[in-house]
């Protein structure tokens, strides 16, 4: 399996990089080969969103007290913290990797196994990374758009990413019994858990929107670009108004 | 284990779209720049404090204040600039009555957008913190949204509106939430709905209009 994941990362990664790089994500149409397919994709999943994801969303938001979906927020965010830690690691990222360790001591034992987010309080900032991100980092392009079914947008970059950050996870290497319905339990609820705190986001993107796919890839893209600059915005490349 | 990447970028721009730069209507006031306030950043500023005082003002009527807060929005934006920049190509190939009857249309469009959002304000605070200039005429003014209920918050999300001089006025032109530029969405948003309509700005004008009604439109309780 290891040598498998190695293969397939390595495999992407350099379809990844042999493609155009768009960092500023201007011209998303033009990265977009699959197009046709991709659309086809996202109606299967904003079918499936709203037949399904919304309203068991809409059902959580109605069932559970905000403090105790803050608290399971809290803890997914909080679990997810190791590989957040080594990517920072393998971005050379020294005051990020200090903080995703602060956040993770201080939230999994002040902050109950991470219920509590007691290190914000603490001024010890949160941030979001992942192996993507880190390929992005290294120079990769990140390929060709593709918009998965189920998986959401998910170019090869991220979707080598997504793979890598499986075996940066201790819970990986962690036997446990009934791990398989712990995993199963962990991924439904975090994907509740992101859709319940997206209820109005996705409503409002959608209204507003004029192609509701276009819009989606190009927010993506853009964020994605971003995450690789730490957050700071494209100031070099600016269009003309 | 499941990643969270698209979930945080959700959740910020959730925030993205209620406050692109029309919508910094709806932030709450300003803190005070410690530092001497360049020109710029004051056009910023003052635009937005007056937004505030539309949105407070309780003696207004909806009609009265959808009318201020167009008025306000347009004096922070140029909107016709904006509209036309997210033609793209399409924009050199229609005639002039159509380029018109466009930029009335995206401004309807655009002031609807944001009324559509307004609700959503819930005392957020902007703290302009820097500008620069990237060319001349060209600023860009930074500004970090501010919790009222968490104000040490650490992971405050980082605004930058890009201003032009427009023979000495000021005007907004595009914001950047989280790295994000709006501007440079609507225009793919649009490009794409072009694309597949033969380049037709006028097809793009009656679709715009539909979505005006349909903003305008309260939503049924789900």
């Amino acid at each position: 399996m290891g040598k498998f994941s190695v293969i397939l990362v390595l495999a992407v990664g350099l379809l990844a990089s042999g493609c155009a790089h768009n960092p500023s994500g201007y011209a998303a149409t033009d990265n977009d080969p699959y197009e046709a397919t991709n659309r086809a994709v996202f109606d299967f999943n904003m079918n499936l969103d709203k037949a399904v994801m919304l309203p068991v969303a809409k059902f959580y938001v109605d069932a559970v007290p905000e403090p105790a979906r803050e608290g399971v927020h809290n803890f997914l965010t909080n679990i997810n913290l190791p590989v957040v830690f080594f990517n920072d690691v393998l971005q050379g990222e020294v005051d990020r990797a200090g903080q995703s360790l602060g956040r993770m001591t201080v939230n999994t034992t002040i902050g109950i196994g991470g219920l509590f987010d007691v290190a914000s309080h603490m001024g010890i900032p949160s941030h979001d990374t992942d192996f993507g991100i880190t390929l992005g980092t290294w120079g990769l392009g990140e390929g060709p758009f593709l918009m998965l079914p189920l998986l959401g947008p998910a170019p090869p970059r991220d979707l080598a990413g997504k793979v890598v950050d499986i075996f940066l996870d201790p819970i990986t290497y962690w036997n446990f019994r009934e791990k398989i319905y712990y995993q199963i339990g962990l991924g439904a609820l975090g994907v509740i858990d992101l859709r319940a705190e997206n209820i109005g986001t996705l409503e409002g993107i959608e209204r507003t929107s004029v192609d509701y796919y276009a819009t989606t890839r190009n927010l993506y893209l853009q964020y994605r670009a971003a995450q690789i600059r730490k957050g700071k915005p494209d100031v070099q490349n600016l269009p003309n108004f | 284990m499941m990643k969270h990447d698209w979930a945080v970028s959700l959740r910020i721009l959730l925030t993205a779209m209620g406050l692109s730069f029309g919508a910094a209507v709806a932030m709450g006031p300003l803190a005070t720049i410690a530092r001497a306030a360049t020109p710029v950043e004051t056009f910023v500023q003052q635009s937005i404090d007056q937004g505030i005082a539309i949105l407070k003002n309780k003696t207004l009527s909806d009609a009265e204040r959808r009318a201020q807060v167009r008025d306000i929005l347009f004096r922070l934006i140029d909107a016709k600039k904006i509209g036309l920049f997210a033609l793209g190509s399409a924009r050199g190939k229609a005639s002039q009555a159509d380029l018109d009857a466009y930029v009335d249309a995206f401004k309807a469009f655009t002031v609807a957008s944001y009324e559509s959002r307004l609700s959503g304000y819930d005392g957020q605070a902007l703290k302009i913190t820097t500008s620069t200039a990237r060319a001349p005429g060209d600023y860009l003014v930074t500004a970090a949204l501010v919790d009222p209920s968490d104000p040490q918050d650490t992971d405050s999300l980082q605004i930058v509106f890009r201003v032009l001089d427009e023979g000495g006025k000021f005007a907004v032109v595009d914001a950047s939430i989280a790295g994000v530029w709006m501007g440079l969405a609507q225009r793919d948003d649009f490009s794409s709905f072009l694309s597949q309509h033969g380049e037709s700005v006028l097809a793009l004008t009656a679709h715009l209009k539909e979505m005006t009604v349909a903003l305008r439109t309260p939503q049924r309780a789900q």
